[in-house]
């Protein structure tokens, strides 16, 4: 049906071990991209995930100006924990959960010793529906509507006051009218996430009892907000801006834990640039294969020429046979890696360390869209792109100089 | 005749009474605000803070007082806070950090120096103002009286202070400071009595941290000058640094 393409293929099978070289580096090219890639989108699923389903939510509701003044935990910038902010966030559509909660800064003390902390008061169902990671790294139980003032402490901070499950202490925080309370609390458990700064000052308290240390009954200064999927949290946080009016900040994942983001983007970035490195290698390949091919084929070219071939159909000869180099490297780089992705994501991931952290995460390889097809196409068309000189160098032959060489 | 004698005697027998009845409450926070606090002052006052690791850091300052609001603190030492200064005009207190050449507002409630008073505790001394008193009737122990001050307003440093004053003189011996929950914060000694240019009042407090029991500070007076008429602009943020 195409006798040009089954002659390319058959150019191309001429000289096994070439071409299996060729579609070998093109293969491998496409295998390791492949590989790095799923891991290293992978690892940034795992980063955003600990961030979105583990501690802040897709996004989060304060009043306005808060986020200027976040550092000190202010309590002046607060609202009704069930009244109309929270109604209107619900009904906002792609909003999955809302978790009212109260962040506030006060110290710790064990009965002799004493520091500083951020604790964050909330109520357990909300909460745990918003972020269902929030306890991965738990050890001991969690803050619950059982213990009214059962308290999950980090593990340094929990350490540093030789607190233990059972054991208790008492937090002092300055109530919202400016004067010092405190109350008793019992250690549930500890959190130990990697992350240095919030193992050694956060804690998590009831939002009842934060409430009442504070003196701010039905009073929150935080929503912590789940939506249906990741893609859509700009939108989501849009309407919900919308929705609130000029009185409240809606903030995303992406703008309270920009770090996260960004560490996540200079990892797409250095995956870019390893995987170019890879198919320029296997690109300069091709266009050796092909130019060692006109070479020796220069008679053959001549012989073409000479009973009447078009240079327009050299050119397409020798385009089809880097196609063909293209396909069987693409295809066999493709299967390989898919059949290595699939089976490390069936069997749970792999166990790693993220950057920064000491907590260990279990890594599944993901080959997104995203990441698949630009990988196929570069591998597909360089390939193809490769093969362009030499074909044009063969079309260009003087079919009597091609018939003379030797 | 009969009348007026029965008269006589009556009020002969009562004068002394009155003259030795018992203070009221209100009374002895006068007498509290009046000897802690007296209208204008300047005292040199050291405070070492003793940290829950066992270090300790001593400051040294000079607080120069005027009318009820207006307190300034000047820090000679550590090196550290050197040239440091506090300011607390009515309501507000700043505190000036010579190498930013700027103050940064602070809470009464705010620890003083990180030490185991609070701001309140040192710079705004009216508890007249800040508080209402009750004695009460048990004080469990002869010597002295208690006093019993529930906060006035949302701005006291406390919501309840027990503060035990000596009957024979009316000093202060011993303060309890507790939070709205009813826990005891910090604890006072009131001790090492003098007379400063004649206004007899504790050279020392050691204020315990009663939720850490590792932390304790102490201040001590060792010059107090109540006859000081110090210039309102003294008390002004423009002032601070010079």
């Amino acid at each position: 049906m195409f006798p040009i393409l089954r002659l390319a293929f058959r150019n191309v099978l001429r000289n096994k071990g070439r071409a299996g070289f060729t579609v070998g580096a093109i293969g491998f090219a496409v295998l390791m991209t492949l590989l790095l890639g799923s891991f290293i989108v992978g690892l940034g699923n795992e980063m955003i995930d600990d961030v979105v389903k583990g501690k802040v939510g897709s996004l989060q509701v304060h009043r306005k100006g808060y986020d200027d003044v976040r550092e000190n935990q202010p309590l002046d910038l607060d609202f009704a924990e069930s009244g109309d902010v929270v109604a209107k966030v619900q009904a906002v559509p792609g909003v999955t959960g809302v978790s009212p909660r109260l962040v506030f800064s006060g110290l710790a003390a064990n009965g002799s010793q004493s520091t500083m902390i951020i604790a964050t008061g909330f109520d357990a169902t909300a909460e745990y529906k918003v972020l269902p990671r929030a306890n991965q790294f738990l050890v001991g139980k969690a803050v619950s509507g059982e213990v009214a003032n059962g308290a999950v402490f980090g593990f340094d901070l929990a350490t540093a006051l030789e607190l233990k499950g059972g054991t208790g202490g008492t937090i002092q925080a300055a109530a919202k009218s400016g004067q010092q309370n405190a109350l008793d609390f019992e250690l549930r458990g500890t959190q130990n996430n990697g992350n240095a700064f919030e193992s050694k000052r956060t804690v998590s308290v009831p939002l009842k009892w934060a409430q009442e240390l504070l003196g701010m009954p039905g009073r929150i200064t935080e929503l912590a907000v789940s939506t249906a999927d990741r893609e859509g949290i700009e939108d989501v946080a849009a309407r919900i801006r919308t929705a609130l009016g000029p009185d409240y900040e809606v903030q995303t994942w992406k703008q309270l834990r920009p770090n996260v983001d960004d560490v996540v983007n200079f990892q797409r970035l250095i995956l870019g640039a390893i995987c170019s490195i890879f198919l320029v290698i296997a690109i300069i390949g091709v266009i050796n294969t092909m130019l060692m091919a006109v070479l020796e084929r220069t008679r053959e070219i001549g012989t073409m020429m000479a009973v009447g071939m078009r240079r327009a159909r050299i050119t397409e000869l020798f385009l089809l046979e880097a196609a063909a180099l293209a396909l069987i490297g693409t295809g066999g780089g493709l299967g390989l890696s898919l059949t290595i992705i699939l089976t490390i994501a069936s069997k749970g991931g792999v166990p790693a360390n993220a950057p920064g952290s000491t907590a260990i995460y279990h890594i599944i390889p993901a080959v997104p869209f995203g990441l698949l097809a630009p990988t196929i196409l570069a591998a597909f068309l360089g390939t193809v792109l490769a093969g362009v000189y030499p074909s044009w160098r063969a079309a260009r032959l003087n079919p009597v100089d091609a018939l003379r060489s030797l | 005749m009969f009348r007026s004698l029965l008269l006589t005697l009556a009020t002969a027998l009562l004068v002394p009474a009155t003259a030795f009845a018992d203070p009221t409450a209100e009374e002895l926070l006068k007498k509290y605000d009046a000897v802690m606090g007296p209208v204008n002052f300047l005292a040199s006052i050291e405070m070492t803070a003793h940290r829950d690791d066992g270090t300790t850091r001593t400051y040294k300052m000079s607080v120069l007082k005027k009318g009820d609001d207006k307190f300034r603190a000047t820090f000679a030492e550590p090196a550290a806070v050197r040239g440091q200064e506090m300011l607390r005009q009515g309501d507000n207190l700043w505190v000036y950090m010579p190498n930013l050449k700027r103050a940064v507002r602070l809470a009464n409630r705010d620890s003083f120096q990180g030490g185991d008073f609070n701001n309140a505790d040192v710079l705004r001394v009216n508890y007249q103002a800040d508080y209402t008193a009750k004695l009460v009737p048990d004080a469990g122990r002869a010597d002295a009286w208690e006093l019993e001050l529930h906060a006035k307003t949302k701005d006291a440093a406390y919501d309840m202070i027990k503060l035990w004053m000596r009957k024979a003189d009316s000093q202060p011996i011993k303060g309890e400071y507790y939070t709205a929950s009813g826990k005891m914060l910090r604890m006072a000694d009131f001790t090492d009595f003098k007379a400063y240019n004649g206004l007899t009042r504790p050279g020392k407090i050691s204020m315990k941290n009663m939720l850490a029991t590792q932390r304790y500070s102490t201040m001590s007076w060792d010059a107090m000058d109540t006859n000081v008429n110090p210039p309102t602009g003294k008390f002004v943020l423009d002032d601070l640094g010079k």
